[in-house]
């Protein structure tokens, strides 16, 4: 039963003493070594750190010590964001055995506040890509269907919550990388404003769009876990210098009144039952007292171009830190020192990450930069300007998170295609908007669908308030999926 | 400004003409991996692809325009911390991760060729 509680239940019912920490561990790990065999969510599974976390938890509330936010809740990790002692591998050959030797800001401030970690889950290598296929280690499966891709790039983080192995997890989203897995996965998933979760021990991929984000079987899940990684990080020189906000009691607040902006003419190609689906969210929206109005986003048509290009360009720059020398993985071909860097990055990286710094390099290139970097950058000032004049007819937009539903494993082989599969996540990422996605149904073949909110630069609290009023009518979140043994 | 555009078009157009495995070798030798020649075909078809998509910026018209630089509306410049000391990683932290040392030092092939 514990598995179907909310991270706010486990801790309430630790704190009241109705579970121990050691139960809860024990509870979770069993579903885990059940149904993990069909997911494939996890990379590493830290048994004994886990253990050790609950069994001092346990002590020290038998103490009547003071405990933290997150008492009692297990959270699972996507690869890239560092525990320190723990395998980090990005999903990548080229950080095979890799032990982060120091935690990310917001693992530190979960593990402050007494969370449970009990693995590393599976992505996209280096978090390129939206199906998590791109894996060098294993292929993620969705739980609502175990022959489609969870999403991605944290397909892993995605399916572990949605499989209810852990009630939280988190993820980083560069293009859409934790509101896509969302959607696909039937769950509720957050990216916040840039800078309001501090990168520091992020693996970084395109620095100006990454932002760590949480996954949850609720709005309130991402409420708590927000409060907690919600605030600013000296060690991160992008951090927003702002405390952290209150979320659980502001979140409960009516939305009437709220003013919805839709850019309807930007949905047009949407399939048939998605823009039903999107039209009935909307339908939500208004009985709750919003208001829709109809905005102009007709330049996010160039989301994907413009993000093509920058992210490719940020990541073939963070990724040359990979020179088989400082860590990882080393080429046992190289006798000299060029072959140590050409060799050890040929066997290390996977397909699509050598696409991406092939591309990344060649934009950056003399004789090209201008043409493409340089156009970019002012294509993304247009579509950061165009956001804003949005908001200033609107308080928070609507789209969906996704085109299609979640889609079969290896049915998308055509990169491109793969891309278009973000069309409506990546505007935010340029802009530096927080954006939730919210479950708001099913097909008609049970596959998840979901809502995108999304809110001005620091909007945070706004969009969960408006996710959580939603989610409270529409009331899709509850339902499990069926993982068929 | 339309000069501008037109240039633009212009010189994507030339990239196309010129995108070809000589290119791919010159991408792969600047990023620093060693592609096969299987690899520098498959690289080749999606590089050319991925390009002709995202060359569709060049339709928007950008005159007077100032690159994005900073994202985030509360940051408009690089804030700066006091210039002082700490401790991070130590040494044996540190190589822990790296794949050869030597003497507590990263071990790398001889760079510096012996006398004859």
């Amino acid at each position: 039963m514990i598995h179907t509680y909310s991270a706010n239940l486990v801790h309430e019912h630790f704190m009241s003493g109705k579970l121990s920490a050691q139960e809860i561990v024990t509870s979770y790990f069993d579903r885990i070594k059940r149904y993990e065999p069909k997911v494939d969510a996890f990379l590493s599974l830290s048994f004994d750190r886990a253990v050790a976390k609950a069994k001092a938890l346990d002590e020290k509330r038998a103490a009547k010590q003071p405990l933290g936010k997150l008492a009692g809740i297990p959270v699972a990790i996507k690869d890239n964001i560092n525990v320190q002692g723990e395998i980090s591998t990005c999903s990548s050959k080229i950080l095979e055995n890799y032990k982060a030797p120091f935690s990310a800001t917001a693992v530190n401030l979960i593990e402050a506040e007494d969370a449970i970690i009990i693995g590393k889950t599976n992505c996209d290598e280096f978090a390129m890509g939206s199906s998590t296929e791109h894996s060098a280690y294993k292929r993620t499966k969705n739980p609502w269907n175990l022959a489609c891709t969870p999403g991605g790039s944290s397909g892993g983080s995605a399916a572990a919550v949605a499989a209810r192995f852990c009630p939280v997890s988190l993820g980083s989203d560069t293009g859409g990388s934790v509101r896509q897995p969302g959607a696909l996965c039937g769950i509720a998933a957050f990216k916040p404003t840039y800078g309001r979760i501090s990168r520091y021990g992020l693996v970084a991929y395109g620095s100006s769009l990454d932002q760590i984000g949480p996954f949850g079987t609720c709005v309130e899940d991402i409420a708590l876990m927000m409060e907690v990684m919600g605030r600013h990080c000296p060690k991160d020189s992008t951090s927003v210098p702002k405390g952290p906000d209150e979320y659980m009691h502001s979140i409960k607040q009516p939305i009437k009144g709220m003013k919805i902006g839709v850019p309807w003419q930007f949905l047009q190609a949407l399939r048939a039952d998605a823009m039903k689906n999107f039209q009935e969210a909307m339908k939500t929206l208004e009985s709750l007292g919003c208001q829709l109005v109809e905005v102009d986003l007709s330049l996010l048509k160039y989301s994907l171009p413009t993000y093509y290009i920058l992210a490719t360009a940020e990541a073939s720059t963070n990724l040359a830190r990979y020179d088989g020398i400082r860590y990882g993985l080393r080429s046992q071909q190289a006798k000299t020192l060029d072959e140590v860097y050409d060799f050890t990055r040929e066997e290390g990286f996977g397909a699509e990450v050598k696409r991406r710094i092939l591309l990344g390099t060649f934009v950056l290139s003399s004789g090209y930069k201008d043409a493409y970097y340089k156009q970019a950058q002012k294509v993304r000032a247009l579509i950061i300007q165009q956001y804003e004049k949005a908001f200033s007819t609107c308080d928070i937009i609507a789209t969906p998170v996704t085109p299609n539903p979640c889609f079969e494993l290896g049915s998308i082989q055509d990169p491109l295609q793969m891309y278009l599969e973000d069309i409506y996540t990546i505007g935010l990422n340029l802009a530096g908007l927080p954006g939730m996605s919210v479950p708001s149904g099913f097909t008609q073949d049970n596959k998840p669908l979901g809502l995108q909110l999304i809110g001005p630069q620091l909007g945070d609290v706004l969009v969960t308030k408006a996710a959580y009023n939603f989610q409270q009518t529409a009331a899709f979140h509850n339902a499990i999926p069926d993982i068929k043994e | 400004m339309k000069s501008g555009i037109v240039l633009l078009i212009f010189l994507g157009y030339l990239f196309m003409a010129t995108l070809d495995k000589n290119t791919v070798k010159y991408l792969a030798d600047l990023s620093r991996i060693a592609v096969s020649s299987a690899e520098e075909d498959s690289l080749l078809k999606d590089l050319k692809k991925i390009l002709s998509y995202v060359e569709q910026l060049n339709e928007v018209d950008t005159a007077n325009i100032q690159p994005c630089t900073y994202v985030t509306k509360a940051l408009t410049q690089t804030p700066l911390r006091e210039d002082v000391c700490e401790t991070t990683l130590t040494r044996e932290q540190f190589l822990k991760g790296a794949p050869q040392q030597i003497g507590g030092m990263l071990r790398v092939p001889q760079v510096i060729k012996s006398e004859p």
